[in-house]
């Protein structure tokens, strides 16, 4: 049943994005997200933002005269299902694959992909510990550990004292080095000065259709003076709403996972302050981000956000690689690299991390503004 | 060219019996094709219509539902109508969720999940933004997208009336059951996209789930452009047609796919009826056409045979009853003509035997006559001998010797002419050496001789003029030729020229002639015979001297 579901799945993205049969014979490449179930808003983001890339690869006459081939496959944010279409991938015989869109099944993945030596490029992974090793796998964005240094000068500048992080037990490669990190980085800057910092994790199981209650209890219980939440857009969104409706009124933050417009939409005014430390940036003025947010917007009827900005860059990252060095030692051509992002140019390092600048976005009247 | 009658009577069976067949069969089958490609077609765009014009008459039943349940209620002091509205709206299955919204965009309460997000901030959702800016209660639509709750598609529906805004969440998991509740599933697909190209509704639900998008196929764009219709395009490496039609309101597209190999069965299936007729109906073209030229086969190889018969002699008559007409007045003839033949072959015989008989007496005759001719010759010749006897002078011996000797070699004519088998010709060397031999026998000279050449068959006709010509030669030879020591060495040779024409060369060992040597001076009757004789054979004659007298006689031969 999956198997019939992905071939269908991946005939429909064929259908998407070939041309006419054309010769010679197209690369095959690799998608796996999280395209169904909780927290599928960054897989589908991320997908479309690949598949328009490649569309415009394609559209310019491919790389090299050979037109790329998108395959998708919908890990369903489940470790158990992830190795499986990886390895379905395998049998397609990709040249790479782009995804997965979180740490917790690209934790899953690296050590397939090591043995497949298929390059395993993540648009959004941000998980630390995948920093600084030398394997197949390859990222667009910084690990959190930066999103949450950060974060938590942010939160020592406001003067908090006693900190709360939302943290979602669905995606605790994430969320667990964003808390882990921001807690670390806090406590020295409290120690530095002198003071003293309490940070309290709350889960938060999405599932759990009291996950709310809990945390508006655990918030009522610790009354923190400043709120951190490492969850998705949308339960981002409406728990701040309940918080703000309970009369909470401490500062939000927020990471780079939760920041999109499903989150300002649903989140209202309860969102508005709400700061994040992120390398992206909706709003950006740069011609090339315009374009591409016209472009996905005219096609997918929403605005283009973080996943989608990361896959398109994702797939130039690729499409750099394979034309400078063919579809053998992908990777080898990838890293040490400076690539021209939709934002920003960035480095991809000896260990397939990227180096990209940080800025700080804050939403304001509905909005996401940059400030320094 | 040879043409095979079975082969004749094969095609023309099937080009007088099937070709009409065949042309009337094409004809009915590309007629019932388009029939039935046009009934799929037409069936898909009324289904895709028929769906379209029901999703949309759902959705304004469901729009009109929220605007007249809302239309007079006061969102913010009204709470007592909160029982009424979630009947009419969530309990009776219609929405999945209702929300009672201020001016400021806030929840005031929500439906069923009672106070949970009261007093959320809704005011930057887009939908809900849009209908602030109303004054009217005309209804926006949001995009499609997948409900954490249910997990299914989901549409909001928003209004603003004088005492608030109202959003109803609409389920559109019904859209998807639609789909399902299609037949032939396997088959026919119901898919319903969104104005992005986003797939809101299909048999398969990941296509939902996973929110993909058509938007950059053909199809799209083609439907974007035309609102309604019928595309034949290129799907998963298979030709599909495609119906579509525009929902207004939502903006959203409901599309109609089918294989064409399934939706065009009916059409190939006639097609392969149609095949499997005509296979059998040549099959059956030829097997008539065997049949028939086999019958028509057997009675040609039997008047061949019959008639290889006559040619070597034999007359029988066919005894053999043919299914044709023809084929038997064919034999009837047959065998009245072998038998007129063997009558005429009986007949040729017998005037054959009466002409062989007659041609023996004949050549009996003729052979008697030569005969008689010689002996008359011969008694002539005996008679000049006994008369040249009698003179005194030598030199009228001497003529009648030569004349005697000229009778002599007449005779030999007639002599060789009876000995040989045809009576009308002999061979001229042969006779030669009998004339060079009598010539010989009749002069007593020293003398040798050799008749060299070809040996042709000279007629009756130029023997008498040839020998006495080669007569005269030779006498001159044998008079004038002789050598210092008396001997006279002959040498006549034959020779085969160009066209059938003969050289006769007579040469002797003498002195040959006179430097002064003119025949017409010398009234010589042997120079004047051999002129006279070649005149008559229509050949020329030359002498010279070449080491002793040469004579050349060239004439061409009967």
């Amino acid at each position: 049943m999956v198997k019939g579901l992905n071939l269908k799945v991946t005939v429909l993205f064929l259908a998407c994005f070939a041309f006419a049969s054309c010769t010679p014979k197209p690369i095959p490449i690799g998608f796996i997200g999280g395209l169904s179930g909780f927290n599928a808003d960054l897989g589908i983001s991320g997908r479309n933002g690949v598949s328009l890339a490649i569309s415009a690869i394609n559209k310019a006459g491919g790389i090299h005269g050979r037109k790329l081939e998108l395959l998708v496959r919908d890990d369903k944010q489940d470790p158990e299902m992830a190795p499986v279409v990886f390895q379905e991938l395998v049998s397609e015989q990709v040249v790479a694959v782009i995804g997965p869109m979180t740490s917790a099944i690209a934790q899953v993945l690296i050590p397939l992909a090591n043995k497949s030596q298929i390059p395993l490029i993540s648009p959004s992974a941000s998980s630390p510990d995948f920093s600084g090793l030398d394997d197949m796998f390859i990222r667009l964005t910084t690990p959190n550990v930066n999103e949450s240094l950060g974060l938590a000068q942010e939160s020592f500048q406001r003067g908090a004292r006693k900190t709360c992080v939302i943290d979602d037990l669905s995606n605790q490669a994430f969320s667990k080095a964003i808390v882990r990190t921001y807690t670390a980085e806090l406590r020295r800057l409290a120690e530095e000065k002198g003071k003293e910092i309490a940070v309290v994790a709350l889960p938060f199981d999405p599932k759990d259709p009291q996950g709310m209650q809990t945390i508006l209890i655990g918030l009522a219980r610790y009354q923190p003076d400043i709120l951190l939440f490492a969850t998705n857009s949308l339960d981002t969104a409406l728990l701040a709403q309940g918080i703000r409706k309970k009369g909470f009124t401490m500062p939000f933050l927020g990471t780079g996972w939760s920041m999109s417009q499903t989150l300002i939409e649903n989140g209202g005014s309860a969102v508005e302050g709400m700061v994040f430390t992120v390398p992206f940036n909706p709003n950006s003025e740069t011609k090339a981000w315009k374009d591409f947010s016209a472009l996905y917007a005219e096609t997918f009827g929403k605005p283009a956000d973080f996943g989608a900005h990361q896959g398109w860059n994702a797939v130039q990252v690729l499409a750099g690689g394979i034309a400078k060095g063919g579809t053998r030692n992908i990777k080898e051509h990838i890293i040490n690299t400076q690539y021209q992002g939709l934002q920003s140019s960035f480095v991809i390092d000896a260990f397939g991390d990227p180096v990209i600048p940080f800025q700080r976005l804050e939403i304001s009247s509905g909005k996401l503004v940059a400030h320094e | 060219m040879n043409r095979s009658i079975r082969k004749t009577l094969i095609i023309m069976i099937s080009l007088t019996g099937l070709l009409p067949v065949i042309i009337m069969s094409i004809g009915i089958f590309i007629s019932i094709q388009r029939g039935i490609n046009d009934t799929v077609i037409q069936r898909n765009q009324l289904l895709a219509k028929s769906i379209a014009l029901s999703v949309e008459q759902q959705i304004r039943d469901a729009t009109t539902l929220l605007i007249s349940t809302t239309e007079h209620v006061d969102a913010v002091k009204d709470a007592e109508y909160k029982k009424f509205m979630e009947a009419s709206l969530v309990s009776s299955g219609v929405y999945e969720s209702f929300y009672a919204i201020n001016e400021q965009g806030r929840v005031i309460y929500s439906i069923p999940q009672n106070d949970v997000f009261t007093g959320f901030d809704f005011s930057q959702q887009t939908v809900i933004r849009q209908v602030m800016n109303r004054s009217t209660p005309a209804p926006a639509y949001s995009s499609v997208f997948i409900s954490t709750q249910t997990k299914n598609p989901t549409i909001v529906i928003a209004v603003h009336q004088p005492y608030g805004i109202f959003a109803g969440y609409l389920n559109l998991i019904w859209l998807s059951r639609l789909s399902n509740s299609l037949g032939n599933e396997q088959i026919t697909s119901l898919s319903i996209v969104d104005r992005y190209g986003t797939v809101i509704a299909s048999r398969d639900k990941a296509f939902v789930e996973e929110q993909y998008s058509i938007a950059n196929t053909e199809l799209f764009a083609w439907a974007q452009k035309s609102g309604k219709g019928t595309l034949h395009h290129r799907f998963e490496n298979n030709d599909v047609i495609t119906s579509v039609n525009f929902i207004p309101g939502p903006n959203w597209y409901v599309f109609i796919s089918e294989p064409e190999k399934s939706a065009f069965r009916a059409s190939r299936d006639v097609l392969f009826i149609g095949l499997i007729v005509a296979v059998f109906a040549i099959i059956g073209a030829v097997l008539v056409g065997y049949t028939l030229g086999w019958s028509i086969l057997v009675s040609i190889q039997l008047l061949t045979e019959e008639s290889q018969q006559v040619q070597a002699g034999v007359y029988r008559d066919i005894q053999h009853a043919s299914n044709y007409a023809e084929i038997n007045r064919l034999i009837e003839t047959f065998n009245a003509m072998s038998d007129e033949v063997q009558k005429r072959e009986i007949q040729y015989e017998e005037a054959n035997r009466q002409l062989e008989h007659a041609l023996q007496q004949k050549e009996i005759l003729l052979k008697e006559i030569h005969h008689r001719v010689k002996n008359n010759m011969q008694i002539v010749s005996s008679l000049l001998s006994l008369q040249a006897d009698e003179l005194v002078c030598e030199e009228d011996r001497e003529y009648f010797e030569n004349s005697r000797l000229r009778i002599q070699s007449m005779a030999m004519v007639h002599e060789k002419i009876y000995q040989t088998q045809g009576l009308e010709s002999l061979p001229l060397k042969d006779y030669l050496q009998d004339l060079v031999e009598l010539i010989m026998a009749n002069n007593q000279t020293f003398m040798e001789y050799a008749v060299t050449g070809v040996a042709p068959i000279i007629s009756l006709n130029q023997a008498i003029p040839c020998a006495l010509s080669v007569f005269e030669a030779c006498m001159n030879a044998v008079k004038y030729g002789k050598d210092n020591d008396g001997y006279v060495k002959l040498a006549i040779a034959i020779q085969q020229e160009e066209q059938n024409w003969v050289r006769i060369i007579v040469k002797d060992s003498g002195p040959g002639f006179p430097a002064d040597f003119d025949p017409a001076k010398s009234r010589s009757l042997g120079f004047t015979l051999m002129l006279g004789l070649m005149d008559q054979l229509k050949g020329t004659f030359n002498w010279y001297t070449n080491q002793g007298a040469v004579v050349e006689f060239l004439f061409p031969l009967q």
